[in-house]
């Protein structure tokens, strides 16, 4: 409680009221509950995959290609061979011929390019696996992997979106470089016709790489035993993916193929694709030892996935007061060498804007373009922070054009609860993101702070809003959604979940926990969970697209629903009395006129079995059938110093439309790590490659994050108006938290000093750069000083 | 592999003893905030590892004889917070408050960062600007006092031989209104490698508000920091409680041009060099008013009010 009055201070009452209606109503839901794993990670006895200790355990360690694109003429390994305690050294030469797609989760998947080798022949960017070393310790095996020698011969690198579509690029696979285009044009343009009275704005905004910056490195660890059974052990997002792409490769069949979800030190998306689980799986098959495989945080920059550089040139017509009359989007998308996720992600980003505003005739240009660069994979948010930073950025630059406040720009074309998005023919659902808006700007005292001025000297200061749209699961034309999952009540009341479970650290088992202790009223501590394991979990497709707590979450309530019936069913059968007056609660059936004794949960079950041979346990599959917005505003205060071009977030409210929070505080921590990651991607976090393509090496000491030395007061506002299908109306957090960060500092820089930067991240360089090209655009300051 | 031998020392007769066993193999690790990482980057295995964490004394701060003698053990934390320095080394301390993150002023000693040799060791520059010299103890017991710009060797890195060990650095007391200011640009506000950093001293006048003299060294630019006091001379006869002079400003902008021409970080260090003089400037009109400030960030001359 002691937390709930610090943020009573900053929050002020209106926010209280709506939690205690929103805790009121329920026991559990809605309160704070610590994540499951919280005191095994604290306490350091939390086994993760880099933990893992198997008999006759081996190390292996890669050999990354220093080359954006170059031949591997001759790969000599004669050296590394004699190093005592190496057991093997593998290359192209001797490994499967298959290819595969990292990002593929069923055979037959559409939009999966199978293009990637096990080993690469042809380095296709500097990374890219020419070669493994299994040895007897990690160290022998990074020592073994530097005594390699690689002849290679150096092809032309893509390095640029451009470089790759120019008409005479050099190939980076033999089809060409682009990879996937697609159009969209739907909606018609909104009153009196697109080229009347109307203001039009065209931006370009480009977004930058950025690396996950999990704590966790990626690893995985892999046995193949002598009857046949390979065992992968992997911090994944999705064991049944993971399965598919090592089986297919490997020649395996699926039932032989068993993957564990260990516990995870973060991934935001970074370990959604299946990166190492194909080579380790395949070094375990060749040395018949179990091996594991962990990189290091420069291997992990480099040689896993980047969140993707894109462009977007954004054109709209606006009328006069300001409402949408159409909207115009090209983006143009780097992969990287290898397809993985990238032609789904692109087309991602042409679904977002549209459940945001109602933009009147919407057409949408898609591309995706093979580069020499760093493979591009799926990152918190997925294409929908990119489309916001684009717009929002767009958005303020409409605003000055059309000397409207930021805020009531947006306010005249934010969709409505109901609306149809026109690119997907389904509802919003329950869309308050008009609600967070302005709540947001009230709480935030925006109209009082965007009036001030930023001042003239050295610090300017200014305020900047964005907003964002995300979803609730993969519900689409291309894809169902739907997941199965079992529970079983045991003989003393406790329950057991058997799902699929991915906890990448945002508290899904904890959420699922508190669904099934609401729905039967019983303690969340008497339900366990497990991590997935393709052996004997339930088949899902994973922890993805934001789909945890509004499919995930709404199959345990259903299931839970289930089983309470099952278990009135057999109260009534044991008290010969009927169903319909009986009720569950508090761990126990009762009837409705207590007259008749309770009986607890666990009594029920154990003489439902002694006595009838009836089980009270679960198994059912639920099908998702609406993916409604979900929704962020926020709001940034920056000071930016002009002489150095250092940008300081000093104040910072994110809204979120949340439907309801499950756990409140797993729900405002996502909602705060999210800023924390925005900021960084706002202002300087960038896999920034040299001039030969290489990425920049030295771990985090050159790729820098936000520490909490800069990190604003962040304050969290939750709009909770339930509805939709999602348990007690929830919706997702961990993704739409991010969407509008990196638009809403943007958008307060430039604000600050005037300019229009639309090329992210917004370094001290950029910064200077722009103010001197508004101080003086043909005279550089030396040059001024060599007159005076 | 090889394998590394580990002596820690516990008293000056056991350190000459093991400086005596040296090979332009071995090591010193004092705090080892950087040795360590260099050495697991590198998958360099030294022959000897010296220890110096078992080493009584050298983390003195003492003012003799009119001259402030810093122990070569002193670490970061100590010294951004230490008293002599706050009256003596305001610029030292400042630099102390800014490297690295709490954790690692924790451990990061003086004569680290001296050894270590970064072209942008943040301490280093603020010595350089004090005029401080390095006493460096050798494997025969011998103690000798050399210029702090001795200890680095012209092409960069450490000019200390194997067998030599700093043990403690200092600096003349000098003029009776002296003050002293450290300023630093990084990409964040803390736990930055600093990509331009400067300290400044300067004496003055008897009316307590007038820069007599003064005297600049600049890190980051060059293979270890360095003198420029005719950049200072800018300064002399400015009241500290005006303006930056656009002189200093202008001379910080000139050498940054004169160092670093063509470098890809040129031209923005040569425009961000003027947000460091004026913090520099901001701070000698504020020190001896105001302690250092723990905020690593210190934002003296920002305006009250928009």
């Amino acid at each position: 409680m002691a937390r709930l009055r610090v943020d009573q201070t900053v929050l002020g009452s209106a926010y209280f009221e709506d939690y205690h209606r929103s805790v009121s109503r329920y026991k559990y839901v809605g309160r704070n509950h610590p994540v499951s794993d919280a005191v095994g990670k604290a306490g350091g006895d939390l086994v993760f995959g880099s933990d893992l200790q198997l008999p006759g355990m081996v190390h292996a360690a890669l050999l990354l290609s220093p080359h954006a694109h170059a031949r591997a003429l001759r790969i000599d390994s004669t050296r590394a061979r004699e190093i005592p305690g190496v057991l093997g050294v593998y290359t192209h030469e001797d490994a499967p011929p298959g290819r595969y797609c990292r990002y593929r989760i069923l055979p037959g998947q559409s939009g999966c390019v199978d293009d990637e080798p096990l080993f690469a022949s042809t380095a296709r960017f500097a990374g890219d696996r020419i070669a493994a070393v299994v040895a007897t310790t990690a160290a022998i095996a990074r020592a073994a992997v530097r005594s390699i020698a690689v002849e290679y011969a150096a092809l032309p690198s893509v390095l640029t979106i451009d470089a790759a579509l120019a008409a005479d690029a050099p190939r980076v696979h033999p089809d060409g470089n682009l990879l996937h285009e697609f159009a969209i044009d739907v909606g018609t343009v909104d009153g009196h016709g697109e080229s009347g009275e109307t203001v039009e704005i065209d931006t370009t905004v480009t977004t930058q790489m950025l690396h996950h910056a999990a704590l966790e490195p990626h690893l995985c660890v892999a046995d193949y035993d002598s009857s046949g059974q390979l065992t992968i052990w992997s911090p994944c997002q999705s064991v049944y993916g993971a399965r598919t792409v090592v089986a297919d490769l490997l020649g395996l069949p699926y039932h032989r193929v068993r993957v564990i979800k260990v516990p995870m030190g973060g991934s935001f998306g970074g370990k959604q694709e299946f990166i190492l689980e194909p080579v380790t799986a395949y070094l375990a098959m060749r040395t018949r030892r179990p091996v594991s495989l962990i990189l290091d945080r420069d291997e992990c920059i480099r040689a896993t996935t980047v969140r993707p550089t894109q462009r977007s040139r954004v054109r709209s017509r606006f009328h006069p007061d300001g409402r949408w009359a159409s909207l115009e989007v090209d983006t143009v998308l780097a992969a990287g060498a290898y397809a993985g996720s990238s032609p789904d992600y692109t087309e991602a980003m042409a679904h977002k804007l549209t459940r945001l505003y109602r933009v009147g005739r919407y057409r949408h240009h898609g591309r995706v373009a093979y580069t020499t660069t760093p493979v591009a994979g799926g990152m918190r948010g997925w294409g929908a922070p990119e489309i916001a930073t684009c717009a929002e950025i767009h958005l303020d630059r409409a605003a000055r054009r059309l000397t409207l406040d930021p805020v009531e720009l947006r306010l005249r074309n934010l969709v409505d609860p109901g609306d149809i998005d026109p690119t997907s023919g389904r509802s919003v659902g329950e869309a308050w993101v008009r609600e967070c808006l302005t709540r947001g700007a009230a709480a935030f005292d925006w109209a009082r702070r965007v009036a001030l001025e930023p001042g003239q000297g050295r610090w300017r200061r200014a305020v900047g809003v964005a907003c964002g749209a995300h979803k609730n699961g993969m519900l689409s034309e291309a894809f169902p959604e739907s997941t199965t999952m079992s529970l079983k009540m045991n003989e003393d009341g406790t329950l057991d979940l058997n799902a699929a479970l991915h906890e990448v650290g945002a508290g899904s088992a904890v959420t699922l926990q508190t669904i099934i202790a609401e729905a039967l009223d019983v303690s969340p501590d008497r339900i366990s969970t497990r991590e997935a394991d393709s052996k004997v979990s339930p088949f899902d497709f994973g922890c993805f697209g934001s789909r945890m707590t509004y499919v995930g979450g709404a199959s345990a309530l259903a299931l839970a629903a289930t089983l309470r019936a099952r278990l009135i069913e057999a109260a009534a059968s044991l008290l010969g009395l009927p169903s319909e007056r009986l009720r569950a609660v508090d761990g126990h059936v009762r009837p409705i006129d207590a007259d008749t004794p309770a009986l607890d949960y666990g009594a029920i079950v154990q003489r439902a079995r002694l006595r009838d041979g009836v089980e009270i346990s679960v198994t059912q599959t639920y099908r998702g059938t609406s993916n409604p917005g979900a929704y962020s505003v926020q709001f940034a205060e920056v000071e930016v110093d002009t002489l150095t071009g250092l940008v300081r977030v000093s104040d910072y409210l994110s809204v979120v439309d949340i439907g309801r929070a499950i756990n409140r505080q797993m729900v405002e921590g996502q909602c705060r790590g999210a800023v924390q990651a925005g900021i960084g991607s706002a202002l300087c976090e960038e896999v920034a490659l040299d001039e030969a393509g290489r990425p920049q090496s030295g771990g985090f000491k050159n790729y820098h994050l936000v520490n909490a030395v800069d990190m604003p007061r962040v304050e969290v506002l939750l709009v909770e108006h339930g509805g939709d299908d999602g348990p007690y109306g929830a919706k997702s957090v961990g993704e739409i938290a991010f969407v509008p960060t990196a638009a809403a500092i943007v958008n307060a820089v430039n604000r600050a000093l005037g300019t229009e930067l639309a090329r992210l991240p917004l370094t001290p360089e950029r910064i200077l750069a722009a103010l001197e090209s508004l101080a003086a655009p043909d005279v550089a300051i030396g040059a001024r000083n060599a007159c005076a | 592999m090889a394998q590394t031998e580990w002596l820690a020392p516990r008293d000056p007769d056991e350190l000459v003893a093991a400086l005596r066993r040296m090979t332009g193999a071995s090591r010193i690790v004092a705090g080892g905030s950087d040795l360590m990482l260099g050495l697991h980057a590198s998958g360099f295995h030294p022959d000897l590892l010296i220890d110096l964490s078992r080493l009584d004394g050298f983390a003195h701060v003492r003012h003799v004889d009119g001259r402030v003698r810093v122990g070569a053990l002193s670490t970061c934390a100590q010294l951004q917070d230490d008293s002599v320095l706050a009256t003596h080394g305001h610029g030292l301390a400042q630099a102390a408050a800014r490297v690295g993150s709490a954790q690692i002023r924790n451990v990061a000693t003086l004569g680290g960062n001296v050894a270590n040799a970064s072209p942008c060791a943040d301490l280093v520059t603020a010595l350089v600007a004090l005029d401080a010299s390095a006493t460096v103890i050798d494997g025969l017991g011998r103690t000798r006092e050399r210029p702090i710009a001795d200890l680095f060797a012209p092409g960069g890195g450490s000019a200390l031989p194997p067998g030599e060990a700093i043990v403690e650095c200092s600096f003349a007391q000098g003029h009776a209104d002296r003050r002293s200011a450290f300023a630093k640009l990084g990409v964040r506000s803390s736990v930055a490698v600093s990509r331009l950093n400067a300290a400044l001293v300067v004496d003055l006048d008897r009316d307590g508000a007038t820069v007599r003299s003064a005297r600049l060294a600049v890190g980051s630019i060059a293979s270890a920091a360095f003198r420029a006091d005719a950049v200072a001379a800018a300064l002399i006869g400015a009241r500290i409680d005006a303006a930056c002079p656009e002189g200093f400003t202008h001379g910080c902008m000139r050498l940054v041009d004169e160092r670093i021409p063509g470098r890809p970080s040129w031209a923005y260090k040569r425009l961000a060099v003027r947000g460091l003089a004026e913090d520099l400037w901001g701070v000698i009109g504020a020190s001896g008013t105001r302690p250092v400030g723990k905020d690593p960030a210190p934002r003296s001359n920002r305006p009250q009010g928009w």
